[in-house]
């Protein structure tokens, strides 16, 4: 692969990291405790590193979908069991992101939420119909780089930057009160989950066979994980850092997403909050897409249709009808009015759920022989992957009490 | 491998893709039927291709699911008409001989041919 | 009879004992050669742990509903 399409694929991962849950949840950690969950964001980002260079890998390697071979080894009831659960998982994250581009749209342009939800889902239909795979993921992705100025803007409020990097280091701010600590918990669970999202690896391992990965595309794929989500994650740590210098004052909650491009509005001006709406927008729509395609991929692949945009769509046609129906489903939830706030709370709540189900397959699929030969998971990958499982584990059980304790992070 | 060599059904037959005479995809497979050839011996019958398939296997309510996502319906390939058995299972025949495509090219009438690049 | 039905069946030996679960079975010609089975629980199936044990076909006494009994 030439450096040109290598370049492209980092900023596409850059530019596709940010989605509503991680927007929503950065701004409201950096008002809520500083730069004190700084570090989940880190450590999350090593998780999906990890979890990502796995998923490429099984896809260059074994050549096989994902969900197929999920199918094989968990066998028919657990693979199914997986699967009805990332798609309802998958589902509230594609309502949420559809809502949140819709309330974007409606930021910028005056028209009412609903009609640009409307709006938002011909486009996103239009996109995954008309363009190849390669174009469509990567429109949405190079796009979603404007989300850049939220970078600038930190710079430009010359923020403690000695305070940030203290961030970096795992810690529990001091002298909190019992509800105040719950609540820290329950933002670390949020964060690791919006970072680790389970479509991000049904995607991108789809993606690899979409693209037609080889042996020889494993150092790209290494370098995209690690460079492309390293940067994609600092620019989430960006807008946690503006936001706990300018809302932490203000006492202003980022709830919505136009709050958080305030952010920028602040140090640059009217141009500067234009450029973070338009970057959002497209980092929110590339999401909404991602996540209904892996739902598509995941109905699929499972029961063994004909699936891939580097087939046209009416060589697909039951892979075609899935996405186009799961967009429409997706729709139909942001119709009926819910807050999206709500939605994105969901959306993490169910992800961090099914996460352990959707991780485990992963991790024994990388480490197979069979499958993998030599290019199965070494010490490292083996113990970064079983560490995170642990993590992902308990931060499965303890997301529910949580998120009752809290009523979903509202106290 | 042909079928006549030795195949392990679990790790080397069951879900593994089917291509029919004219390398169209038809398909994984879902299960495997047996006849009884003799004194407790058996003998594969057929590929077992669809969600059908999956009936009794899984208890109602969880297949009412898969009815309403897949459907229900089912495809029988013979173990004669297999060729050979490797990163896919390849037929000598066409897979309409089965009715592997019937689901598919139902569906294909729903969806406009045209305004892909 | 389908493969689904059989795999995961208890495979018991001549004197009555469980010996394992069916895992796996070889077809030469399309005629059934070999039964492989262990005596692993779902953990060791799904990690791949499990010691398996392969017979011959024609040590298959009768195949049931419910178990596969051996010679």
């Amino acid at each position: 692969m030439n450096p040109l399409e290598i370049t492209l694929g980092i900023l596409t991962a850059v530019g596709g990291f940010v989605d509503i849950s991680e927007l929503v949840f950065a701004a409201q950690a950096g008002s809520g405790y500083g730069y004190a969950l700084i570090w989940v964001f880190a450590f999350a980002t090593i998780g999906i590193m990890a979890m990502g260079e796995m998923s490429g890998r099984v896809a260059a390697v074994a050549k096989q979908p994902v969900f197929n071979l999920i199918r094989h080894r968990l066998g028919l009831k657990l693979g199914l069991v997986t699967l009805i659960a990332s798609l309802v998982s998958n589902l509230i994250t594609c309502a949420a992101e559809i809502g949140g581009a819709a309330i974007i749209l409606h930021l910028l342009t005056g028209a009412p939420v609903m009609l640009m939800a409307v709006m938002m889902m011909a486009v996103l239909i239009g996109t995954i119909w008309i363009l190849p795979f390669k174009w469509i993921e990567r429109s949405y992705g190079l796009l979603g780089l404007f989300m850049l100025v939220f970078a600038v803007a930190l710079i430009k409020i010359h923020p403690p930057w000695g305070a940030i990097a203290g961030g970096f280091v795992p810690q529990v701010p001091s002298g909190l009160s019992t509800t105040e600590l719950i609540r820290f918990a329950y933002f670390g669970v949020a964060i690791v989950s919006a970072v680790m999202f389970p479509y991000e690896v049904y995607f991108y391992s789809s993606g690899g066979i979409e693209e037609g990965w080889g042996v020889k595309d494993l150092p790209v794929n290494r370098l995209t994980c690690i460079v492309g989500f390293a940067l994609g994650s600092l620019l989430s740590i960006s807008i946690l850092s503006s936001s706990a210098q300018l809302f932490t004052p203000l006492l202003a909650d980022p709830q919505l997403p136009g709050t958080t491009a305030l952010e920028v509005e602040l140090p640059m001006g009217r141009a500067g909050l234009l450029l973070a709406l338009v970057g959002i927008l497209f980092a929110v729509a590339g999401a909404a897409i991602e996540t209904c395609l892996a739902n598509a991929y995941s109905v699929a692949q499972f029961f063994g249709w004909e699936w891939g945009r580097h087939k046209k769509p009416w060589e697909t046609p039951r892979f075609t009808l899935a996405w186009i129906a799961l967009f429409l489903a997706g729709l139909a939830i942001v119709l009926t009015g819910v807050d999206v706030m709500k939605l994105v709370e969901f959306a993490i709540l169910f992800s961090v759920l099914v996460l352990p189900l959707t991780y485990l397959p992963l991790l024994l699929l990388a480490s197979d022989r069979h499958f993998m030969r030599k290019h199965r998971n070494g010490t490292l990958a083996n113990s970064v992957g079983w560490i995170y499982f642990a993590v992902i584990v308990v931060a499965a059980l303890a997301a529910v009490p949580l998120f009752l304790l809290t009523s979903g992070g509202q106290t | 491998m042909s079928p006549r060599d030795k195949i392990q059904l679990m790790s080397g037959l069951l879900d593994l893709p089917i291509l029919d005479k004219d390398w169209r995809y038809c398909g994984i497979v879902d299960d495997i039927e047996f006849e009884e050839s003799g004194e407790n011996a058996l003998r594969v019958k057929a590929l077992l291709v669809g969600p059908g398939a999956y009936r009794g296997r899984l208890p109602g309510w969880l297949f009412s699911i898969v009815r309403w996502i897949a459907g229900e319906h089912i495809s029988r390939v013979p173990w004669d008409a297999i060729v050979e058995i490797g990163s896919a299972a390849v037929l000598k025949v066409s897979g309409d001989d089965y009715g592997l495509h019937h689901a598919e090219d139902k569906a294909r009438r729903l969806v406009p041919k045209r305004g892909a690049i | 009879m389908k493969l689904s039905d059989l795999v995961g069946l208890p495979v018991i030996d001549a004197t009555g004992r469980r010996v394992g679960r069916l895992q796996e079975i070889r077809v030469v010609d399309g005629e059934a050669a070999e039964l492989v089975y262990g005596s692993a629980g779902l953990f060791e199936r799904i990690t791949g742990r499990a010691q398996p044990t392969a017979l011959p076909w024609s040590r298959v006494e009768k195949v049931g509903g419910k178990q596969i009994r051996l010679r």
